[in-house]
């Protein structure tokens, strides 16, 4: 049996590839497969998992995959520490990025810049068929072709056939892996994707910048908290009734861009603060000198870039988190220039008269 | 005080002697008279409680969920469709280990509508996580109001309890029931405190929260470890604690009426097992080895004590108002594995009947008994499952003292009208018996060839 | 004093969740309890918010929060409140406040709500209304207006999503006799904030219901979740109005009062073409969608304005 382990976010259409790699693989009288989604609570943006089972025999294992042929992630943040313990002996992982990487069992494809030349915009599940295709016998690249053209709608067929068959040619025609720049995986701290333990290494990472001496500090106030310790079942057990606000893992594994403040603009209109859908902006009691009077809690920040949008100064920048990680440590005051020059396109200045808050006057 | 109370009126009472703290009910035949007592003693002051008229029975379980939640003794009533209305959230009930207290009118569920007793609405929802007990009389019932709060609030059981009355046997029939005094029921039952399990200002909690599939095992198995551990002893402890307030004792979560050493033995449950104590008596006194085992909770399930107390007979007979379509009678298949886990064999034989209402009388008893005496001597060949006032061979059985029925009577429960009709308005035409398996090796063979396993163990 | 930006409590009493980015129902539920309070009670049903922030061991409610059944918010919260003060054990500035979504409040959950304003039980219902069920996938509810397509109102060759209009929820309840209701939505956040204060502070039922996007079920950015709701009421599609129950307004039957009314209205058009929902629209179907506001506009100028 062929096993294929997809990591992806919420919304990235993990599922949809894991999906129409399965149909593929089983068009053929005599082959079969199963294709399932993990199911959780965890909503658009959070880390998922789909999996691909494909046999010559019907499969009747419908867990998990623990270990597979093939570790599929559309989106690189989401590769990290621990990669190689989901790889079967002689399994071969793709990521979907334009860095290279110093391990012979990793295959990086650009499948944003694939997808966005076909598509106009990175939509990277199908690219991964195409390179599956290409390296692995169980699946041609006409029966992926034909489960697009069976299970996908047919205003999508064009494009996402050209997008297959180009991932094929890339796969095909890869360069040797490049020596230089090399990505030390082990440099990485991000996570792998089960998302408890992915939340817990991003946290751990997290952790280190907090306690850097100008870290800003939320006041003191209600608010749910990460707790550790381990739960004993004959007490938690026994009524659904438990300590209100208890944490165990973050949100920072959802995030792939990330809400840099620009203290110098930064007016303390607080609409940021007003307007995070998760409450992490937080009030800084007594910013320092250069700081800005908001910071944010980058273990719970989503990403979704809803304070830029509201910031009518400009003052918060969406930064691609691959970028805020390459220029360590990620703390926001000194990474504000960087962020800012990278990206400008995504600064999006503030439209005064759609951005204006109705009563921002009872604000001031 | 003694009264002359109908079982509505008695459970009220005793309601009362409970002290809820939020009652939250809708009415339904043939629960309502219940709530209408439980509105007026709330009106005149007497029951300090707050009394919400809810819109429904979803809703009236839901608020006494919510009450709950807070650490309020809550009381809810109900019957038949409204219990099936508010089976969803039996399960937030008990899932959440809420010691709500309700009291069920057993009645027929739909369709053909029908208001009358049976007990196929509270035998569904056996599955639900509530400890369930049925009443024979309304004393018992007035009784189990106070020592339903005093299992379910037990900190180690935390489980919701339905207490179960017949519909009209004993919800509409009066008889005498003495009505302790409040003083003594406040020596019998304290307040609730429901800490660990209610909202807490100062220390704030979440209640009632999903977990997936890495957690979920621990809370089932604690509710189910709970209820068949602690609630057992939480009865034991209720019953001899109100013995010694109230003088009345009870017999645990069975009673046996003369199964030391009968051959056959009756099981069954709820009001009609009064009719059976006196049809045992009466037998006994003409020889007859023959015994009652009345099963008083059914959740959780008595294994052992059943299979102990049935271990002795030749034959046993479960006696049940109640059907699971294309089974058999829910309390014989418990019965069946009481006897299984417990490695008894002893043939059983289900009896269903009181349908929709319908009357079982002493005269189906005794033929019960008969025929379950055949049956222990190998001298009839009986069926395992059979319809009373349709396919039973119990009323085949000559019995002498079978009371003539009147017309009207006859009328109302139309099936059983087949052979004596005699001056019955209503025709039925017989209806033919349901073809079961007879347990005889050759029809076992039959059905299931050389391989199957035994089937016929029961 | 009014609360904003400035004043309103540092508390998060709903933190650490797991609602998409960009929800605009969590965002609704964190200002509405940041105004509560550490002793408001919530209760919420099956449904999005509770799907994201009750997930055993991760709890993300700071306050005392339940769950409960779906169609159960309001009897659920009226238990809560009876239970209290049967006991004498409610603070003074404790609220009782369900979260329920659009499908929760206007299908399932309206029998409950329904029976609580009868009761005029002392519990304030806030429904944010991502107008379709979102936590099962974005199926139609009777909150989904005209033309959103879902995915079991989807576009196809023969319809173009949903056909139904939007149930006209606010006023059903106003016309309960309830002490205060009010639209909202989270596009306009004071104001929101606003209502909720003055819901705080009416003994009584009381009633909001916000528009809370859905980036995810409405197919836009989730940096729009803000924007659009803002947008949504500038249309005219959605409006930011009050009942006050005669015993609240004094007034007999009650008051209404439109608290915005703007002179010209942002374009229907560009509102419905930003998400991916309204894709299927043709112009005369929105066309349609505006002819329908001016008549609801023309209706609540002449009535609501007294």
């Amino acid at each position: 049996m062929i096993e294929v382990l997809w990591h992806g976010r919420g919304g990235q259409g993990a599922f949809t590839a894991a999906r129409l790699l399965g149909a593929a693989a089983s068009l053929a009288d005599g082959r079969h497969a199963l294709a399932f989604p993990a199911f959780g609570p965890e909503r658009r943006g959070a880390p998922i998992r789909a999996f691909t089972k494909m046999a010559d025999e019907p499969v009747g294992n419908r867990s998990a995959i623990a270990k597979a042929d093939y570790v599929v992630y559309l989106d690189d943040t989401l590769l990290g520490e621990g990669w190689d313990g989901e790889l079967k002996p002689g399994g071969m992982v793709l990521v979907n990025s334009t860095r290279t990487f110093d391990d012979e069992r990793i295959v990086a494809l650009d499948a944003d810049g694939i997808s966005s030349a076909v598509l106009g915009r990175p939509i990277p599940n199908t690219v991964f068929l195409g390179a599956l295709a290409a390296l692995c016998d169980r699946v041609s690249i006409e029966d992926v072709e034909e489960a697009i053209r069976q299970y996908m709608p047919a205003k999508l067929h064009e494009k996402n056939l050209a997008i297959v068959r180009k991932a094929m040619e890339a796969v095909v025609h890869r360069p040797e892996q490049a020596p230089l720049p090399t990505c030390h995986l082990e440099q990485v701290p991000l996570p792998i994707c089960h998302p408890e333990r992915a939340q817990r290494v991003e946290g751990s990472s997290a952790s280190a910048t907090e306690s850097a001496p100008t870290e800003p500090r939320r006041p003191e106030a209600h608010i749910p908290m990460l707790r550790t310790g381990a739960l004993d079942p004959e007490k938690f057990a026994r009524s659904t009734c438990f300590e209100a606000g208890y944490l165990t893992v973050k949100n920072a594994g959802w995030r792939n861009m990330r809400p840099v403040i620009d203290a110098a603009s930064c007016t303390g209109c607080l609409q940021c603060y007003l307007l995070c859908p998760d409450g992490t902006v937080f009030k800084v009691g007594e910013p320092a000198a250069e700081g800005a009077p908001v910071a944010i809690d980058y273990d719970f920040c989503k990403g979704c870039g809803v304070c830029a949008k509201a910031c009518r100064f400009g003052s918060i920048t969406m930064i691609p988190e691959s970028e805020a990680d390459a220029q360590p440590p990620c703390h926001p005051e000194r990474s504000t220039e960087g962020a800012k020059s990278k990206d400008p396109a995504r600064r999006q200045p503030a439209d005064q008269g759609t951005q204006r808050q109705e009563s921002e006057a009872d604000a001031r | 005080m003694k009264r002359f109370l109908s079982g509505d009126e008695a459970f009220a009472e005793g309601v009362r002697l409970a002290r809820p703290q939020v009652v939250s009910a809708y009415p339904i035949t043939p629960q309502t008279v219940v709530v209408e007592r439980l509105s007026e003693m709330v009106e005149d002051g007497s029951l300090a409680a707050e009394y919400v008229h809810v819109e429904s029975e979803h809703s009236a379980l839901s608020c006494a969920i919510g009450a709950s939640a807070t650490g309020a003794r809550t009381f809810t009533a109900t019957s038949s469709q409204g219990l099936l209305y508010m089976a969803e959230c039996l399960t937030y009930a008990s899932g959440g280990r809420f010691p709500i207290v309700m009291m069920n009118a057993n009645r027929a569920t739909a369709l053909p509508w029908n208001i009358y007793g049976d007990q196929r609405d509270s035998l569904s929802l056996l599955d639900h996580g509530w400890i369930q007990v049925y009443a024979e009389n309304n004393q018992e019932a007035l009784d189990l109001a106070l020592m339903a709060y005093a299992v379910a609030e037990d900190p180690a059981v935390r489980t919701p309890v339905m207490v179960n009355l017949d519909g009209f046997a004993l919800t509409h029939t009066y008889e005498t029931v003495d009505v302790p005094a409040p003083e003594e029921a406040d020596a019998f039952l304290p307040p609730y405190d429901g800490a660990g399990n209610r909202f807490d200002f100062e220390h704030p909690v979440n209640i009632g929260f999903s977990a997936g599939p890495e957690y979920d095992r621990y809370f089932k198995y604690w509710e189910h470890r709970d209820m068949q551990e602690a609630a057992p002893r939480a009865i034991k402890q209720a019953e001899e604690r109100f013995a010694e307030v109230f003088g009345r004792r009870y017999t645990g979560m069975i009673e046996c009426v003369d199964c030391d050493d009968a051959d056959v033995v009756l099981v069954t449950l709820g009001s009609v097992a009064g009719l059976v104590r006196g049809v045992v008596s009466k037998l006994r006194a003409q020889g007859m080895r023959v015994g009652l085992l009345r099963i008083r909770y059914l959740r959780p399930l008595p294994s052992v004590l059943i299979a102990c107390a049935l271990q002795g007979a030749k034959a046993v007979g479960v006696l049940e108002k109640d059907v699971s379509f294309g089974a058999e009678g829910t309390v014989y298949t418990n019965v069946n594995s009481a006897l299984h886990q417990v490695d008894v064999h002893v043939p059983t034989y289900n009896f269903i009947g009181g349908l929709g209402g319908d009357d079982i009388s002493e005269a189906q008893v005794e033929g019960m008994f008969r025929v379950l005496v055949q049956a222990a001597e190998g001298e009839a060949d009986l069926p395992h499952v059979t319809f009373l006032g349709i396919d039973s061979p119990a009323e085949g059985v000559p019995s002498a003292c079978r009371p003539p029925e009147r017309a009207d009577a006859a009328a109302s429960r139309s099936t059983r009208s087949r052979g004596d009709a005699g001056d019955s308005r209503t025709e039925v035409r017989f209806a033919p018996a349901i073809p079961t398996i007879s347990g005889t090796a050759e029809t076992l063979a039959d059905l299931c060839g050389p391989a199957s396993n035994e089937e016929g163990g029961r | 004093m009014a609360v904003n930006a400035k004043n309103i409590s540092d508390d998060e009493f709903f933190f650490g969740h797991k609602a998409c980015a960009g929800c605009g129902g969590s965002l609704a539920l964190r200002a509405a309890l940041k105004v509560l309070g550490p002793n408001a009670v919530a209760a919420l049903p099956a449904g999005c918010m509770s799907a994201v922030g009750f997930n055993f061991p991760q709890l993300a409610f700071a306050n005392n929060a339940m769950i409960t059944p779906f169609a159960a918010t309001a009897s659920v919260l009226t238990g809560i409140e009876a239970g209290l003060r049967a006991q004498g054990k409610k603070p003074d500035d404790c609220t009782v406040v369900g979260f329920a979504g659009d499908g929760g409040t206007a299908d399932i959950g309206l029998q409950a709500l329904s029976g609580a304003i009868d009761r005029n039980d002392d519990v304030l219902y806030i429904c944010y209304d991502n107008e379709a069920y979102m936590n099962t996938g974005i199926q139609k509810s009777s909150l989904t207006p005209f033309g959103a397509k879902t995915t079991t109102t989807p576009a196809g060759s023969n319809t173009r999503g949903c056909l139904t209009q939007k149930k006209n929820l606010f006023e059903i309840v106003a016309a309960h006799g309830i002490p205060y209701a009010a639209t909202a939505s989270i596009g306009y956040l004071n104001d929101f904030i606003r209502k909720v204060e003055r819901a705080r502070d009416i003994r009584g039922t009381r009633y909001i219901h916000v528009i809370a996007p859905c980036p995810t079920g409405w197919g836009c950015g989730v940096d729009e979740t803000v924007d659009i709701a803002k947008d949504i009421v500038d249309t005219g599609l959605w409006y930011l109005a009050e009942y006050e129950g005669e015993q609240v307004s004094g007034v007999p039957g009650g008051r209404f009062k439109l608290n915005r009314d703007p002179k010209e209205f942002a374009s229907v058009d560009a509102y419905l073409r930003r998400q991916g929902r309204f894709k299927a629209l043709t112009d005369e179907d929105a066309a349609a969608v505006e002819a329908g506001r001016d008549a609801k506009w023309e209706a609540m100028r002449r009535d609501w304005r007294g």
